[in-house]
């Protein structure tokens, strides 16, 4: 598209119809010319530009009664001089035109009617591209790095959020005040009561100084990720450097700079969008938080308080990993060369500075995934990375598979061995001893996660594991499916004993163990049921 | 259910009566039935330890028993009672 024949084509195109251009050309000139000349000049290219600090085009080069002391009235923290490598890949340079075109005014009828071509051509960009960069810049510059505090409409809502959780308060006291009647020995109650009354006043204060706290929150948020934004303007120079740089370079020639541009265009929307969804994500965790609160002093449920907790902190760390990608991306687009080298401008004229529009792209990308990486940290089970359909269908799959393939294998032990039910009784009376130490370890490692804990249990019942236990020793409770492939640990006893290898277990005993795993993740007290175990089983081991 | 619940304890002594004291929200049935049971078992855990201890002569463990019968009693009841107190706290800080 930098030819310069085309130029010429378009010129003898127009000299071979020359009659119709004239009568078009001089009642455009007649009526609409000047007016809609300087309309256009003033109220599309470069105006916006002024405002906003971005020169997508100079407004110069399109407007003659643009003074040039217009384009110094740009903030001049805007007008970063590292930007300077990067405008000489602009298309708007003043010595080619947006369309990669050279400049200089071929004169005559033939050059007005091309200069009005470009302009309405500008026009056009500026109304469907431009706009849409316009707006991407702007969404980025609007506080992107920001999280909004909780005020009106939002605070009143949670005000009546505490209102009808308040009471749960007065219940758990007066639950509490039942249980240290009872005096039981039971060591759960007994430990509820003594640690409930703190956790009510706790949860009082909560309730109170929740506002004050997501306040703060927002305001240190903001306060970190300008201080890790190397610039004072923040957004307004890394964002718009990155929208000016990388798009306007797409803007060139070729058809790779079409296929960046689009996808700078979507993964920037991408961007936006999840900025919006983050600060919604924040003032509903506001909302629910009298609930999460409450459920703090719930048992059972007091892990929700636990991710909702690391939610709030979530929202309040995308901004700051938000801020030192922008600010890497702001090096990327104002000084490539700095990360790339020479292979700025590797591709030439197919491409100026792909690299620099490339590294934009992938910062801008990296942006989009942050947030759903550090909601994934927080709610833990949440997975990020791939819908929920897909992981169901595929653990209904493999659940299917594995079953199969379980079933296939017992039932071929059960051929060999003259049944599969006393394969699985042999292995029910020989695992239940009582060895305690590797039911402690079981239920040490029954803490895993759900899937891969359940998983590794599945193939620790039904694979051939080896154990010792004392001679002699056979009881009622001993499980076969966590002691080491190598035997128990010393430090939990049994040591020294005949390895013996284990058959296939029963389902029965699958369905057991697996019960006995169930865990409650989240905070809580320690088991007094699992430090037994671990007790008993050094006392075990020990004689 | 809880209608019923509500009827017949609008309809008790007077004692639970004048504990409904209302601003409970949904929470309010669930409050006044705890209340109930923590003056109820309160009053009887008192009775009870006054009447072990009355009867248990030399016996030391008897004697044992009455005393943590009414000390739960006791207990139970101040912090129960202290919670209102507590609570009326909270909800000055909270509006």
């Amino acid at each position: 598209m930098n030819d310069p024949t085309k130029k010429d084509g378009i010129g003898s195109a127009i000299v071979v119809s020359a009659p119709l251009v004239v009568i078009v050309a001089a009642l455009l000139v007649l009526l609409i010319g000047p007016g809609a000349g300087a309309a256009l000049a003033q109220d599309t290219i470069g105006g916006w530009d002024t405002r906003n600090g971005i020169p997508l085009s100079e407004p110069a080069t399109n407007d003659s009664a643009t003074s040039p002391d217009e384009t110094l009235t740009t903030d001049p923290a805007s007008a970063d001089p590292s930007s300077e490598p990067t405008d000489n890949m602009t298309a708007d340079d003043s010595s080619e035109d947006m369309f990669g075109e050279a400049g200089g005014d071929p004169g005559g009828l033939e050059g007005m009617v091309l200069d009005w071509f470009k302009t309405i051509m500008g026009f056009v960009y500026d109304s469907t591209v431009g706009d849409l960069i316009k707006k991407v810049a702007e969404a980025l510059q609007a506080g992107i790095l920001g999280l909004p505090a909780p005020s009106g409409e939002v605070a009143s809502i949670y005000e009546g959020m505490v209102g009808a959780m308040r009471p749960v308060i007065l219940v758990g006291i007066l639950v509490t005040a039942l249980l240290m009647m009872l005096r039981t020995s039971n060591y759960d109650i007994a430990y509820a009561g003594f640690s409930a009354l703190p956790r009510f006043i706790g949860l009082g204060i909560a309730f109170a100084f929740l506002p004050q706290f997501m306040e703060i929150l927002s305001k240190m948020t903001l306060d970190v990720s300008d201080a890790f934004l190397p610039s004072s303007d923040r957004a307004a120079i890394a964002g718009a450097e990155l929208f000016k740089s990388a798009v306007t370079n797409m803007l060139g020639a070729g058809f790779l700079n079409i296929i960046l541009a689009i996808a700078f265009t979507l993964v920037g929307f991408g961007v936006v969008l999840v900025a919006v969804l983050k600060n919604i994500l924040f003032q509903l965790l506001f909302i629910a938080g009298p609930f999460a609160l409450a459920s703090s002093v719930i048992p059972g449920v007091n892990h929700l308080a636990a991710s909702w907790f690391r939610a709030v902190l979530a929202c309040a760390a995308i901004p700051v990993l938000w801020s030192l990608e922008l600010g890497i991306g702001s090096v990327i687009v104002s000084s490539p060369e700095a990360i790339f080298g020479d292979m700025v401008d590797v591709l030439g004229a197919w491409s100026d500075g792909i690299f620099t529009s490339v590294g934009a792209i992938l910062v801008l990308y990296v942006m989009y995934k942050t947030p759903f990486k550090v909601l994934e940290w927080a709610f833990e089970s949440y997975d990020s990375s791939r819908g929920a359909w897909r992981g169901l269908a595929r653990g209904v799959a493999v659940g299917l598979a594995t079953g199969g393939i379980r079933s296939g294998a017992r039932a071929l032990a059960g051929a060999a061995t003259g049944g599969a039910g006393g394969a699985a009784a042999g292995a029910a009376s020989r695992a239940g001893a009582s060895n305690s130490a590797a039911q402690g370890a079981a239920i040490g490692a029954g803490t895993s996660r759900a899937g891969l804990g359940q998983g590794k249990t599945i193939r620790q019942i039904t694979g051939q594991r080896r154990f010792s236990a004392p001679a002699g020793e056979t009881g009622a409770a001993r499980s076969p499916r966590s002691s080491p492939s190598g035997g128990p640990q010393p430090e939990l006893g049994g040591g020294g004993g005949q390895q013996r290898a284990l058959p296939a277990a029963s389902p029965e005993i699958e369905r057991k163990y697996l019960k006995q795993e169930g865990t409650t993740p989240g905070f809580g007290k320690p088991r007094r049921d699992r430090q037994g175990y671990i007790k008993g089983a050094k006392v075990r081991g020990d004689r | 259910m809880i209608e019923a619940v509500h009827a017949s304890l609008s309809n008790a002594p007077i004692p639970i009566v004048i504990l409904q004291v209302g601003g409970y929200g949904p929470w309010g049935t669930v409050i006044n039935i705890l209340r109930g049971l923590l003056i109820a078992a309160g009053g009887l855990g008192l009775v009870l330890g006054m009447a072990v201890k009355g009867a248990a002569a030399g016996s030391a463990d008897r004697q044992e028993l009455g005393n943590r019968l009414m000390e739960g009693a006791i207990v139970g009841l101040f912090v129960g009672l202290l919670g209102e107190a507590i609570y009326n706290l909270i909800v000055g800080w909270t509006s």
